[in-house]
């Protein structure tokens, strides 16, 4: 992506796209909700795309929102609806999410854009669910460690405590460990051998340790 | 970072490229995401930011939702990454080799209680739908996949690359072939704990246009396997999974020959190797000892090796031949003029040596004098004969195959035991029902 397309005020460069099934009345009810909570927090110029594998889709609640409709075969499931809507995205970053979420006062896309364009080389910026039902914030976040050959992995939680710096997020260090370790020899001057070309060894920006 | 809930603001140009697998409605979450993590993708969390979740869900939701009905999907995070045995996550575990996954018994009174495990449906195509880098380094660590100052950047190095030929429909030969010598730890040497510096990939041919697709069993529609095949067609010439579909051939034995000289192609163009074997899915290989026999001290350099199991003074067959007609008859299936070559593509009576087609190994230079020999070729001078054919190539390149000891070609139909691969680094042909004491699959009745 050409970071200059990255430029611009948030209704230019992010699409809101929703993943929905509306063959159950509860969720065509939640789905009102959230495109009502993303106008008031987003504005009316940001593009809304709902892709719905449902077929029974409330009308009047998509046309009040100004939503664009997608409509998916029946039952078609979570991987091919956030797929379709990828596709149907003409903007360089989306916004992805189910629908039965709500956007609320700390629902910020303007932050997850700015961790974004921090970091170029990152992919997405995730945020948290606060379970309505239960009053309680989690963040799933999890890093992955592989062990022996790649056959066993295990997803470990990690705490990402909020209120550090204002709006600014965690990045994990994704180089591997033989290309942190070659980084570090250059930054000693000893490998003039190894070529700054190869893949991955850009730094991140975004490496903000709470210390 | 390397996961988050499903509430993120993305990149759209990465979305494209690692997309969710379609087959996967729900269970989707731990395959995007360590498809981003073993692409070195980062992820980034913002614990400032959050969103309402409603986690109310109704009677209906709970009966008629794919979300509760998981079981079905679990195998797809299984085929997705085929070199994983166990993935566990805080709420689930997947036991990939007993294609099991357990789930924390979250009311259980004491801690022995344990969780409950249930069997995986596993149905369908074994298909991967993750598109992965031949090397990741948590995976196949640095010290055995060295990077090379000299491979043009960006390029993985693999000591050992196995490329196994295989058809999308021979799915029960790549379970066999995953379950027993492509998920074992070779090791270098005897006694020796390092392992083998090795990769494997299967080649496929694009799907034949006309071809009906078969149907996915596993209660997919028609529309899943649709959007399979399209995401496939994204996906060529990329690793993804264990596989690599080749964009330049389509499947079929009469493009065999094609097909051999399009992989090693992409290799050379894909990987910095340095000792290629093609080999096929019914086929077993000792990886230590082929390890331990390219390795050897008395061994030249690899980089012209041509080696395998090696057929000299092997007859040319001709269209109009009939049984009487061969030197050797026993050593032919009935339908052996489908081997017939015109005098006008290869004239001799007899092809040059060369390595059965069963295995045979090339090295670096070896493989881009060959693929430079087959690009000077006019296209109608094809012996579709494909491992005389290499061995044509090679001769017309001043390389000369080495006899590499304890490749077999077992003849069609023999008995097949355990002892068929006692000290033997390849078998080819190999009758799967004398190593696993299970109901033979259909397919093999043919192979036999």
């Amino acid at each position: 992506m050409d970071s200059a397309s990255e430029t611009g005020s948030l209704e230019n460069v992010v699409t809101v796209g929703i993943k929905h099934t509306s063959n159950f009345p509860r969720r065509r009810i939640m789905l009102g909700l959230l495109l009502q909570s993303v106008r008031e927090h987003c504005g009316p110029a940001v593009p809304v795309l709902v892709a719905d594998d449902g077929g029974a889709p409330d009308r009047a609640a998509l046309a009040a929102a100004g939503a664009s409709y997608i409509e998916l075969p029946a039952f078609s499931g979570l991987s091919h609806g956030r797929n379709a809507i990828v596709r149907a995205t003409r903007t360089p970053f989306v916004a992805l999410m189910d629908d039965d979420v709500v956007f609320h006062a700390s629902t910020s896309l303007g932050t997850l854009l700015n961790a974004l364009r921090g970091s170029p080389r990152a992919a997405l910026a995730g945020g948290c669910y606060y379970d309505m039902r239960f009053g309680r914030r989690d963040c799933f976040n999890l890093r992955f460690d592989a062990d022996e050959g790649g056959t066993v992995v295990r997803a470990k939680p990690v705490p990402t405590p909020r209120n550090r710096a204002p709006s600014s997020c965690h990045a994990a260090d994704v180089r591997w460990p033989a290309e942190r370790e070659r980084e570090r020899e250059r930054e000693r001057g000893t490998a003039r051998a190894l070529h700054s070309s190869s893949i991955g060894t850009a730094r991140m920006p975004l490496r903000n340790a709470p210390n | 970072m390397q996961a988050t809930h499903n509430f993120f603001l993305a990149r759209t140009a990465v979305l494209k490229r690692f997309a969710w697998d379609p087959r996967q409605r729900v269970m989707e979450h731990e395959s995007f995401f360590y498809q981003l993590f073993l692409n070195q993708q980062p992820v980034l969390a913002c614990p400032d930011v959050d969103v309402l979740h409603n986690t109310t869900r109704d009677e209906e939701y709970r009966e008629r939702s794919f979300r509760l009905k998981e079981n079905r999907f679990m195998q797809y995070h299984c085929k997705n990454f085929p070199e994983l045995a166990r993935f566990h996550t805080p709420y689930l575990h997947w036991r990939c080799d007993v294609r099991k996954y357990c789930v924390p018994v979250w009311r259980a009174q004491f801690a022995y209680d344990g969780s409950e495990c249930v069997n995986m449906q596993w149905t369908g195509s074994d298909r991967s739908m993750a598109s992965l880098p031949l090397v990741a380094e948590p995976i196949h660590p640095a010290d055995r996949f060295p990077t090379r100052p000299e491979a043009p950047s960006g390029l993985p190095h693999v000591p050992l690359l196995v490329l196994i030929f295989t058809q999308r429909e021979n799915v029960a030969r790549r379970e066999r072939q995953r379950a027993t010598w492509l998920s074992f730890k070779w090791h270098s040497s005897h006694l020796s704990h390092e392992l083998t510096p090795w990769r494997y990939l299967y080649v496929l041919g694009r799907a034949p246009a006309s071809s009906a697709r078969p149907r996915d069993a596993s209660g997919g529609s028609q529309q899943i396997d649709t959007l399979v095949e399209a995401r496939a067609e994204e996906l060529l010439d990329q690793v993804v999974g264990d596989e690599v579909t080749l964009s330049a051939v389509t499947e079929g034995y009469e493009n065999l020959v094609y097909k051999t000289l399009e992989a090693v192609r992409w290799a050379l163009a894909h990987t910095s190797f340095d000792v290629l074997l093609k080999t096929d899915d019914d086929t077993v290989v000792h990886v230590g000892r082929l390890w331990m026999w390219l390795t050897s001290e008395n061994r030249g350099p690899l980089a012209r090796l041509y080696a395998g199991r090696v057929f000299p003074g092997s007859q040319v067959i001709r269209a109009n031949f009939s049984r009487s007609d061969l030197w050797h008859p026993s050593w032919f299936p009935g339908d052996f003029t489908k081997w017939a070559v015109d005098f006008d593509v290869y004239a001799g009576n007899t092809y040059p040596t060369y390595c059965s087609g069963g295995g045979y190994v090339l090295g670096r230079e070896a493989s881009t004098l060959i693929v430079r020999a087959y690009d000077a070729l006019p296209r109608k001078k094809v012996i579709p004969v494909e491992d005389a054919f290499v061995g044509v190539l090679a001769h017309s390149m001043g390389i000369e195959p080495t006899a590499a000891p304890n490749f077999q070609d077992p003849p069609r139909g023999s008995l097949q035991t355990r002892d068929n691969f006692i000290d033997q680094v390849l078998v080819h042909r190999v009758v799967v029902r004398c190593l696993v004491s299970e109901p033979l699959p259909a397919e093999y009745a043919i192979a036999i």
